[in-house]
């Protein structure tokens, strides 16, 4: 089933959605929480929270690029689960290799504690982004929003693992001056 | 800002960007492993033939004679059958699907299993565990994954490539390079500027490399250095040129083709021995042709090897006998035919 399909079972509030869901991006969402907190128990909870989230969220919304909608939300779903984990001792090894890397991007300043901080962040993030030749782009977002490993995006982009590892390490220096230039001290 | 913090302000990024990243695929193919491609083949292979084995498999069913039971005689290979086995027969009732598409693939890392490992989706292997009746039958797919000289042929090439690319002359050169950039040429310039000349470079408006060459490695470096990088340079773009025809599909095929089909025939023919009641899943109607070793209806992939399917039971299942130079990636089918084999 389409995505416009699968959005206008929510519509009509036909549980077939949530099995239409689930038969299309089971594996996508899983995979998102499975990078995240490194256990298949805890991510295949947190992929069924997300269907109950997306029932809440449709309606109202509607979302034009479903699959990084329904994306967005077991990633954040992860990370929560994934910051009590922590807070419990219990967390998973894989994020923590993608955190210590945004170490050289961060520095002691505070976090933006509102949501519209974050949008304009994320809105300069989105014009680098957008700025970058498409395979070094999809590196980014494979590493810092699937949180992919090394290993899985040279399989992925064909290249060897301390190739991607040298261009990513570039090309966070690069965000880190992009983003200090537009005036962000993270 | 807390590392944490930024990773959730990545949450915001473009929706495009997002789905861009699901579904990027390079525009030239990996030359090393094409797991991904294998399994787009393979997934239209098992959605489109399952049916047909399903019903070659339960409609095999013949009398035994001395036991007055019911037998089920698989099908062997395309080189005509060469092994006849029997195994108990095989009574729909008793057969466990997957309950959804999902919980039948191994939800793990795209990869191949590597050799001698047996990869099993979670939910089959607890499915497995949880059922009293070990005679009960489950309906999988596996795939046979990799044959170890293939594998070997390769890591042997890359190793050539990684030497050649490894070589002191270019590492001094990188380096002489890496500093000269950071250090030298781009601090002249504001971050704005900075930035637009490493875009200039990324787009091929002009080539940092040649002014690096021009305004420092050619003043800093003896003559002798200067002819050695460059010898170390040719070698290194004569390797690069000639690598990726090495261990393209056309080659491999070349080189290792026949010894293919016979280890396939043989390790079907093993399998059956110890009485797997499975199936070849012959070739679907699109493949990429580049990398199968093609044998009759069926063809075997150079890096991911062949794909089976059929019956096997819980207790076959818990202690599959693997052969140490293959890899065995489990997928457990729904009752539907539908096989769930990852993104393609």
């Amino acid at each position: 089933m389409d995505d416009e399909g699968i959005i206008r079972l929510y519509w009509d509030r036909k549980e077939t959605a949530i099995e239409e869901t689930s038969k299309k991006y089971g594996k996508y969402c899983f995979k998102i929480a499975y990078n995240i907190l490194y256990d298949n128990e805890d991510s295949e909870e947190c992929v069924n929270d997300t269907y109950s989230r997306v029932w809440n969220s449709i309606p109202p919304q509607k979302p034009l690029v479903f699959s990084s909608f329904i994306g967005r939300i077991v990633r954040n779903l992860a990370l929560d689960r994934y910051k009590r984990k922590t807070a419990e001792k219990r967390g998973g090894k894989n994020i923590e290799a993608v955190f210590n890397e945004m170490v050289e991007i961060t520095s002691d300043s505070p976090d933006p504690e509102d949501e519209l901080s974050r949008r304009e962040l994320a809105k300069a993030i989105n014009d680098f982004l957008s700025d970058l030749p498409a395979e070094k782009r999809v590196m980014l977002v494979l590493r810092y929003w699937y949180a992919d490993s090394i290993k899985t995006i040279a399989s992925r982009l064909g290249m060897s693992e301390n190739n991607v590892s040298v261009s990513i390490r570039r090309l966070r220096m690069k965000l880190r001056d992009y983003l200090r230039a537009k005036g962000y001290e993270l | 800002m807390k590392k944490e913090c930024l990773f959730e302000v990545f949450a915001y990024i473009d929706d495009a960007f997002i789905a861009e990243a699901a579904t990027y695929r390079r525009s030239r193919k990996p030359v090393t492993w094409v797991f991904y491609a294998g399994i787009a083949a393979a997934f239209l292979a098992v959605a489109g033939v399952f049916f047909l084995v399903r019903s070659t498999v339960m409609k095999t069913k013949s009398t035994n004679p001395e036991s007055g039971l019911e037998e089920t005689v698989p099908f062997v290979t395309s080189t005509e059958a060469t092994v006849a086995v029997t195994s108990p027969a095989i009574v729909q009732e008793q057969v466990l699907f997957a309950p959804d598409e999902s919980a039948g693939y191994c939800q793990d890392e795209m990869e191949g299993a590597s050799a001698g490992e047996i990869m099993m989706p979670h939910q089959l292997k607890q499915e497995i565990e949880e059922t009293e009746n070990r005679d009960k039958y489950f309906a999988v797919t596996i795939m046979v994954c990799r044959f170890e000289y293939v594998d070997q042929y390769c890591s042997d090439e890359d190793a050539k490539y990684e030497a050649c690319a490894k070589d002191p002359m270019i590492a001094l050169f990188n380096q002489e390079f890496g500093h000269w950039l950071y250090d030298i040429y781009l601090p002249q310039y504001t971050k704005e500027e900075q930035w637009a000349i490493e875009k200039q470079d990324d787009l091929g408006e002009i080539c940092l490399e040649e002014i690096f060459i021009e305004e420092y490695w050619s003043k800093t470096q003896t003559k002798e250095t200067q002819d050695e990088y460059l010898e170390a340079k040719r070698r290194f773009e004569e390797i690069q040129a000639a690598y990726p025809d090495s261990v393209s599909g056309k080659r491999l095929i070349e080189l290792f083709g026949d010894r293919i089909k016979e280890d396939v025939q043989k390790e079907m023919e093993r399998l059956l021995l110890i009485g797997y009641s499975i199936e070849m899943i012959p070739l679907p109607e699109v493949y990429d042709n580049e990398y199968y070793v093609l044998d009759g209806q069926y063809g075997y992939h150079v890096y991911n090897g062949f794909t089976v399917t059929g019956y096997l039971t819980g207790e076959q299942l818990s202690n599959f006998k693997a052969d140490p130079t293959h890899g065995y990636r489990f997928t457990w089918n729904t009752e539907d035919g539908k096989v769930d084999v990852g993104d393609e």
